[in-house]
């Protein structure tokens, strides 16, 4: 394999996406060439990267407006059958 | 029920306490119950919030395509059947309203004049970022997750944030557990040159709550948590 693989190249590798032979190419290639192991090795990092952000909590005023909504959905929903657009 | 073998906890006009399952409240909703949506609204919005938020990358945003899936929920509950879990069936529900919502914008990149739904989302993200405290690792991250194309950010929302599994991720976004895994590895390829100064940062964690941790050996299925067991109780 001549050049570089490409990360989306590697990151499908990584799922098992590509044939047996190419990701035995893919492979071989790592093994020896550092620069692409390294972007191997950061695709691997990526969902723990993601995993950085906080992932908040549904703002209790949403939740709450929601809640007390939910019983007038009957009501609209029968109006919007009643007459519809 | 632990500890109290032979007779369930009573409650005080005497019958038995139990949570009910995801699936007898849809049925509730169903039969007229004006209190069962609610109940179950109100078990997953956590999730359905982060799925939504984390898609659409807006608090107003998400606050508005949630209502929406929540009133076609409300409203499509007889259609049910019960080949998946409710949990699922909600998710999808809600990433379909957001992927609809992100291509309608697509479609009109103008915006319409400020209505009374535009104030209060408005206030809802003044709040949101209140709490938030986000960290500039995190808003990197938010910020990098931004440039992906829809589909690509939804797939590694499910998958990388939240920790779904692909088959889950595969019945809540409609497609095959291989599309679902070659769209993450488009996205994790465009997001590692944005991502890479991040490498060896420490994690906020502060996110466990929805996450359940740890949650890359471990993780959190819809299907789990739904399970006809009830919500925050695994059976």
């Amino acid at each position: 394999m001549r050049g570089h693989i490409d990360a989306e190249a590697l990151a499908m590798c990584r799922e098992g996406l590509l044939g047996k032979r190419r990701t035995a190419r893919i492979r071989a290639h790592l093994s020896g060439c550092s620069s692409c192991a390294e972007v191997d090795t950061g695709l691997a990092e990526v969902p723990s990267l993601l995993t950085l952000t906080s992932v908040p909590a549904m703002p209790a005023e949403f939740a709450a407006r929601i809640r007390t909504e939910v019983p007038k959905w009957t009501k609209l929903i029968c109006d919007a059958n009643i007459k519809p657009e | 029920m632990p500890g109290q073998p032979g007779q369930a906890r009573p409650d005080p006009r005497g019958v038995p306490e139990v949570t009910p399952t995801d699936g007898e409240l849809l049925r509730r909703h169903v039969g007229g119950d004006q209190e069962a949506f609610g109940l179950l609204f109100m078990r997953h919005r956590d999730r359905l919030w982060a799925v939504a938020l984390r898609t659409l990358a807006d608090a107003d945003e998400a606050a508005d395509a949630l209502q929406d899936a929540m009133i076609s929920a409300f409203r499509r509950a007889a259609d049910f059947r019960g080949e998946s879990a409710v949990t699922t069936w909600l998710h999808r529900i809600v990433v379909n309203a957001c992927l609809d919502r992100l291509r309608r914008k697509a479609a009109r990149p103008a915006t319409s004049g400020m209505d009374e739904r535009t104030l209060d989302a408005l206030a809802l993200r003044a709040t949101h970022q209140d709490h938030a405290a986000d960290t500039d690792t995190s808003l990197d991250v938010l910020a990098a997750l931004r440039t992906l194309p829809d589909e690509q950010r939804a797939a590694l929302v499910l998958i990388d944030m939240l920790g779904y599994s692909v088959a889950d991720a595969a019945e809540v976004l409609g497609i095959s557990p291989g599309t679902v895994k070659s769209r993450c590895a488009r996205g994790r390829a465009k997001l590692l040159p944005r991502l890479a100064h991040l490498r060896g940062a420490p994690h906020s964690g502060h996110s466990a709550a929805i996450r359940n941790e740890p949650t890359r050996n471990q993780p959190v299925s819809p299907r789990v948590s739904a399970a006809e067991g009830g919500g925050d109780n695994p059976a």
